[in-house]
């Protein structure tokens, strides 16, 4: 059953101010370092970058490779400076992230992920392992019991795609409070008990927020099943 | 009983806040095993931790880029058709008849339950120490207690997370049983019961010593070592 018993408690909240009003506050934060153009100009779109991974695994695709690195690499840098990794070794592990898209390309299934989740867990691993030193427990996609229940309808190919876009709407409409937790999550890695210590509210607050998120990445895709 | 057969009796689930920080890379190695662990019992698990991941990707894709240096690209080509240097390590299934779930018994290097150095923790009690490290001095470790065992009243400074994997016990809440996560927080003394039909095996991250009330138990206290 989801976890939807929290909610009621937390229904109240102020109505959602608009963005003008919170990106400064998160940018004082240092929590929006937002690319601008980038906003402007939407992203090469997933569907596009998920063909890219592709064709490095059908035909070992170099142009593709440099186009998928030129996007990448240096958001992977700019995501593992925000770990509090040095200049040097965030340069390194970026390369040698985009390295592990090369060799794992024929692993990469558009249905669970967009090329972005994958990419972005490949160097999330990479961080535990190198900088962290250690070891991340994972699942093996093979085992029966992670399998789904039913088989996905044949038209849900690329379900990894549409999950990303619609995740980043999302994100993009949570109240400033959920949001800033989820990035000091992902973007800084911060266990909740750091977080709560960062922004001084009590831990429960910190995990109820979190909580409040999915509830909402959840809702925004409750009609993919 | 093996996880497979019992992954829909799961009634004690952490909460969503735990998957989020799984899928951050936020939690330390103990709590990142315990909370893969609980995962694998769940049969929604792959779907709500891809939408959790897609978080992290959404917001890595909207990251002002960084500069890198001239030659990266060209050195990255230069390494794609170099042989990779390590092979990966592979994940462990569940094995028939043993109560370690896939992402425990990969990181215990594929050991059963039996083939672990349990040592006295207590009458009934044996636990084996698995790692310590991480923020606010953490603790993973298992514990194997005979049925009918009483836990006395202890605390911890911050969280204490006890995944069951055999058996069942109990606390004021409830009773957990294969799957189940127990969270306490820090604040609260508690005693814990384990169910009387067969032994009990679980896994527990808790932050801090253990601290027991009594004054037997805190005799023994030098002993526990955890």
């Amino acid at each position: 059953m989801p976890h939807m018993p929290m909610q009621t408690a937390f229904e109240i909240r102020p109505a959602r101010p608009v963005r003008q009003n919170w990106r400064p506050h998160l940018r004082k934060l240092g929590l929006m370092d937002r690319d601008k153009a980038s906003e402007e100009t939407p992203p090469e779109s997933p569907e596009e970058m998920a063909a890219l991974i592709a064709a490095i695994a059908r035909d070992a695709d170099r142009t593709a490779f440099a186009r998928l690195f030129g996007y990448y690499a240096p958001r992977l840098k700019s995501y593992l400076r925000r770990m509090r990794v040095d200049e040097r070794q965030a340069e390194d592990l970026a390369q040698e992230a985009m390295l592990t898209v090369w060799r794992k390309a024929a692993l990469f299934d558009p249905e669970k992920a967009s090329a972005g989740t994958w990419i972005f867990t490949i160097a999330r691993n990479r961080f535990i392992d190198t900088v962290r030193r250690e070891r991340r427990p994972d699942f093996d996609p093979l085992d029966p019991m992670l399998q789904p229940e039913e088989a996905r309808p044949a038209d849900d190919e690329m379900a990894g795609a549409e999950i990303a876009v619609r995740v980043r709407a999302a994100l993009t409409d949570l109240p400033p409070d959920q949001a800033e937790v989820v990035e000091l999550s992902f973007l800084e890695g911060l266990p909740h008990s750091a977080i709560a210590e960062r922004l001084g509210i009590p831990l429960g607050t910190v995990k109820s927020r979190l909580r409040l998120a999915f509830a909402r990445l959840r809702t925004a895709l409750e009609d993919l099943k | 009983m093996n996880a497979l057969t019992q992954r829909k009796t799961v009634t004690h689930r952490l909460g969503d806040e735990w998957l989020m920080a799984y899928a951050a890379g936020a939690l330390s190695e103990g709590q990142s095993l315990l909370v893969a662990s609980h995962l694998s019992y769940l049969d929604d698990t792959a779907d709500r931790l891809a939408m959790a991941e897609a978080a992290g990707g959404a917001l890595v894709e909207t990251l002002r880029p960084d500069i890198m240096s001239p030659d990266a690209l060209a050195r990255t080509l230069a390494l794609l058709d170099a042989p990779e240097t390590k092979p990966a390590p592979r994940a462990a299934h569940a094995l028939p008849g043993d109560p370690l779930p896939p992402p425990l018994r990969a990181w215990l290097g594929g050991k059963s339950v039996d083939e672990l150095p349990w040592s006295y923790l207590g009458p009934g009690m044996k636990k084996v120490k698995l790692w310590r490290g991480g923020p606010n001095d953490q603790r993973l470790w298992m514990l194997r207690a005979e049925p009918g065992v009483k836990i006395p009243e202890h605390g911890h400074s911050g969280t204490e997370l006890v995944l069951v994997l055999k058996g069942s016990l109990e606390d004021p809440h409830g009773v957990f049983r294969a799957g189940d996560v127990e969270e306490s927080d820090g604040s609260l003394s508690h005693g814990l019961k384990i169910g009387g039909e067969e032994e009990c095996i679980c896994l527990a991250v808790t932050e801090g010593p253990t601290r027991f009330k009594g004054w037997i138990a805190k005799l023994l206290q030098p002993f526990i070592g955890l």
